[in-house]
């Protein structure tokens, strides 16, 4: 079962909106945070992987107005990989799910998803001028699970006017989640 | 057509529900409407500029998934992106009315983009399926020889055959270039 459980007991956010990325994960428990990307880049040399993981999203639809109470009918989780592949040079795919969003709980904090799988991936094909076959550079395929379960977040900080940052666990892993526009 | 097929396949007339369908099967033809259209259109008729698709179903023992890939030629088709997405959801076989069921809908999308050194990246290919919620009956019709036929929620009635889900991209292409 997929089980996000919240770490930081702030009070729950009063809206959940917008889109998120994880920007760190602590991979054991009492572990200092590390960057998400820098972790999956090193995870993927360690193991020869050619194309990873660099960005996990979240979204949780538009920011509405006022202060809320406000969840999303709909969550999208993406999973983005890089690849660097002859032929088709360095590329970005991601894989999307967008799940129908249950919320429960005290505070409506847990977020319950029927899980799905997708999977996805890109060719490209050329006729060569005066060569009677195509030729095909056939990208890596590329899956993304999240299984059925509950998604229980809070908010780290409230900050009025502005989207707070998110703590989840997933499987014993802590995630910190920070609204896009934040980052950029 | 193809409705009267399926409700004779499916009526009080049959000898009951089919077997569970098993394993992967192309959409030959989808009737919507009241009209047959031919499978292909129907998958490139969601994609503007994409001139060739397949559409597959594969039915497990507790999952339904659905296979798009769609062929988008470029620069003057000489050159063109093949995209392809599944969606795999939970499903369980109702044997007693032999009815697929769909207990939540998945949506599914592939996007791809190109990343370069000046400039922003540019997007080269995309996709996306959803998988409806609900029943979706099966039926197996004999016309010359055994063919399967499902019905989404929506009321679309999906011819089938025994194929794989891979598409052949290179072939597709060929058939594209002869067609000009």
């Amino acid at each position: 079962m997929l089980l996000f459980v919240a770490m930081a007991l702030a009070e729950p956010p009063p809206v959940v909106a917008g889109d998120y990325e994880v920007s760190t994960l602590v991979p054991t428990e009492g572990a200092d945070p590390v960057d998400f990307a820098l972790h999956m880049h090193h995870e993927a040399m360690a193991t020869g992987e050619t194309c990873y993981t660099v960005k996990r999203g979240f979204g949780f639809g538009p920011v509405p107005e006022g202060e809320g109470p406000h969840r999303p009918a709909e969550v999208t989780m993406t999973e983005t990989i890089t690849c660097t592949q002859g032929g088709l040079g360095t590329y970005h795919a991601a894989a999307v799910l967008v799940f129908a969003a249950t919320w429960s709980g005290e505070g409506q904090t847990v977020l319950t998803v029927p899980g799905g799988t997708v999977t996805t991936r890109m060719t490209k094909v050329q006729t060569p001028r005066d060569v009677g076959a195509p030729a095909l550079w056939v990208g890596q395929r590329f899956s993304h699970t999240v299984p059925p379960g509950e998604l229980a977040f809070d908010a780290e900080t409230l900050r009025r006017g502005k989207r707070p940052e998110l703590t989840l666990t997933w499987e014993g892993t802590t995630y910190q989640l920070e609204p896009v526009e934040d980052r950029r | 057509m193809l409705s009267l097929l399926f409700l004779l396949a499916c009526g009080s007339g049959s000898d009951g529900p089919p077997p569970r369908p098993d394993g992967t099967f192309a959409v030959l033809g989808v009737e919507m409407s009241g009209a047959e259209i031919d499978g292909r259109d129907v998958v490139t008729g969601r994609f503007p500029g994409c001139t060739w698709g397949q559409e597959t179903l594969t039915f497990g023992e507790s999952s339904m998934q659905v296979d798009l890939a769609v062929l988008c030629p470029q620069q003057g088709g000489v050159e063109a992106y093949g995209c392809e997405v599944g969606v795999k959801a939970a499903a369980t076989w109702d044997a007693a009315r032999g009815v697929f069921v769909v207990p939540q809908a998945v949506q599914g999308k592939g996007q791809f983009l190109a990343l370069r050194e000046t400039g922003p990246p540019k997007a080269l290919t995309g996709c996306d399926y959803t998988l409806e919620a609900g029943e979706w009956p099966v039926a197996r019709v004999r016309n010359g020889s055994w063919k399967w036929e499902v019905r989404s929620p929506s009321g679309t009635v999906h011819r089938l055959d025994k194929a794989s889900s891979e598409p052949d991209f290179a072939t597709a292409m060929l058939e594209l270039s002869k067609e000009k």
